[in-house]
């Protein structure tokens, strides 16, 4: 029995000496306490790589077209990613493949040689399951006359 | 002309040819389409911008589980084009050499992704970055094709930094001729541009006059003459192989044949929401053209209210109707003939499936569901759609996919399981996608001895099928494992 916790007897009301005793005997030991359960906050995924780099010139020269990638870390242990490629006026692009190797995982997108993509914002964005995000850009580059 | 080029380029190069092998380091074996090489694509990351992205091919006996990859450093090209300009300064006659021609100068490693491509400035300037390799093709497009001829020069090697100095187009010669109808009427407004037959290296497109007449110059040797209408224009594309000679050049007439265009219209709608479809992309490919040889493509999207109206050529066409990339709908396609004389075709209501749950499940070789998988389907034609998502814990996934074929290409997490690749019909029974432990592929990828790391790595054939992705560690290492091919 826990030193605080102490039995009283009443000589005036046997009703509360039943109360006093279901109290602090049956009521407790019928309480359940689970073992505490630590709650991690979400962690948001984070692009730590990419080609090329944040911000630069994605450029697209020849007929091969071009490869835009980015590798993610999430804190969460088998956290699922999902990637979300859009160009600014065209909306989400449909060429994007995902992937993951070793502690690594990511997303890779090919564009081809359009004129279309000359001067727009190339974005990939990262969302975790719990809707956590990060994102990279880039403007993309055609080269005139190809 | 061509020989000099070559000359210029070889020369330069042979000397570090030498060097070059001792570094491997110029983009591993020559390519052999026939062959079963393993070609290796690397995009660095940020982290390495003194590199550029290229190819590294195998040769067939390589052991692939311990690659030795060394990247090539960038090497630099520069020069300045020049050539004869017709009315350099406005309008000034006769014409006058020695002028800085506007002209997109490309090295590219053909089947691979090395290479680069750049205009040249006001000046004639450019400078080329590529990574040192051998086997480039250069190339020379003048912006205006009907004043100086195109340059193209195979199997060059570029191993070190290279100054071109001044390079004179020269004058070719011309290709010239009519372009007319099946009325013997000259077109006005068709392009017309040359593609060298070797290298299948295209040069700037022409435009006929009123009279239907074009005029290119071109270095003597054999050519694709290539003709295609422009935005708007129901103009069919044709390929005619031409000889230019050294002394006449060459004249070529081409009959079009009739290009009285017919209508052809509908309405593209939800199938089960009867609701019209905005921004909807169609593709229309002649199969096969009723009065002449030539293909032809348009492409369209959908109006507001769904609609559609295009002039087609009379013949047998393939419409692909394609929503957006985030449509709950799908794609789904329709042939249709184009009758001789008729006023018009109506395609009606074109209904646009709904797409689907597609669920399946990995499975290792012990039967075992593969968590943590990634899971691309590519859809098998229209615009090659890939959605994505990620196995569960028991290796199980769902895909919202169009009731068309796709290619599953599945990226296991775990080692010990090769990425596994499938044709599914989402429409058929989904059973489960079977994991093997397939071929590993290892090996490490250096720049100057040093490990290249975050290195993005694709794995693919010859042909360049893609078969594995990868990300180099910090020391450059990588290792994937593969189904044999």
């Amino acid at each position: 029995m826990p030193p605080n916790h102490k039995i009283t007897m009443c000589e005036t009301s046997g009703l509360r000496y039943w109360h006093t005793v279901c109290s602090s005997i049956f009521l407790s030991g019928c309480l359940f306490w689970p073992p505490f359960e630590e709650i991690y906050p979400n962690e948001p995924p984070v692009i730590e790589f990419s080609g090329p780099e944040a911000d630069d010139i994605f450029r697209i020269d020849t007929q091969q077209g071009g490869i835009a990638w980015v590798s993610v870390h999430d804190p969460d242990d088998g956290d699922v990613m999902e990637y979300l490629w859009t160009i600014n006026g065209l909306g989400p692009q449909g060429t994007a493949t995902s992937f993951v190797n070793g502690n690594y995982q990511g997303s890779s997108i090919s564009l081809p040689l359009e004129p279309i993509y000359d001067g727009r914002v190339l974005t990939c964005t990262v969302y975790d399951a719990a809707g956590a995000s990060d994102r990279r850009t880039w403007t993309i580059d055609v080269e005139d006359g190809t | 002309m061509r020989t000099l080029l070559l000359m210029l380029l070889t020369g330069c190069a042979d000397s570090d040819f030498a060097a070059s092998e001792a570094m491997d380091a110029s983009g591993g074996a020559e390519l052999d389409l026939s062959s079963n090489q393993l070609r290796v694509d690397i995009i660095p990351s940020g982290l390495t911008p003194w590199l550029e992205p290229q190819t590294w091919i195998s040769e067939t006996d390589t052991e692939w589980g311990d690659l030795r990859i060394e990247m090539a450093p960038s090497v630099t090209l520069n020069g300045r084009i020049t050539g004869y300009t017709p009315t350099p300064y406005g309008a000034e006659v006769p014409g006058s050499d020695d002028t800085p021609i506007d002209a997109l100068v490309s090295l590219v490693r053909e089947g691979t992704i090395t290479g680069s491509a750049i205009v040249t400035d006001e000046d004639g300037s450019f400078s080329l970055t590529v990574p040192a390799s051998h086997e480039y093709r250069m190339s020379i497009v003048p912006g205006a094709g009907q004043s100086s001829p195109m340059e193209v020069a195979l199997s060059t090697s570029i191993t070190e930094d290279i100054d071109l100095e001044e390079y004179h187009l020269g004058y070719g010669v011309p290709v010239y001729g009519q372009i007319r109808d099946s009325g013997q009427e000259g077109i006005s407004g068709v392009e017309v541009l040359l593609e060298d037959k070797a290298s299948q290296v295209q040069g700037s497109a022409v435009l006929t006059d009123e009279e239907g007449r074009y005029l290119i110059r071109a270095n003597p040797g054999d050519y694709v003459l290539v003709t295609r209408g422009r935005t708007g224009r129901a103009v069919p594309s044709l390929r005619t192989e031409i000889v230019v000679l050294e002394d006449t050049g060459a004249a070529y007439d081409i009959d079009l044949g009739d290009l009285e265009s017919t209508p052809v219209q509908g309405q593209v709608m939800g199938r089960n929401t009867d609701e019209p479809i905005r921004d909807v992309r169609i593709r229309f490919t002649s199969e096969q053209l009723t009065s002449t040889d030539g293909v032809l493509q348009v492409l369209t999207e959908t109006d507001g209210d769904g609609l559609f109206n295009r002039n087609l050529l009379p013949g047998t066409w393939l419409a692909e109707f394609i929503p957006p990339f985030d449509s709950p709908l799908g794609s789904t396609q329709l042939s249709f003939v184009v009758a001789d004389g008729v006023n018009s075709v109506d395609l009606g209501a074109v209904a646009l499936p709904e797409k689907f749950t597609f669920s399946s499940i990995a499975l290792g070789p012990n039967g075992n569901g593969v968590s943590g998988a990634a899971v691309n389907a590519r859809e098998l034609g229209f615009d090659g759609y890939i959605h994505s998502t990620t196995t569960d814990d028991q290796g199980r996934f769902d895909l919202q996919l169009s009731p068309n074929p796709v290619s599953l290409m599945i990226v296991p997490a775990q080692s010990g399981l090769a990425v596994t690749h499938v044709f599914v019909d989402p429409t058929g029974k989904p059973g489960s996608v079977a994991m093997s432990p397939g071929k590993s592929v290892k090996g490490q990828v250096t720049s100057q001895g040093a490990g290249v790391g975050f290195a993005l790595i694709e794995l693919r054939d010859i042909s360049g099928t893609l078969y594995a992705t990868a990300l180099t560690d910090p020391d450059g290492n990588f290792s994937v494992r593969v189904e044999p091919f």
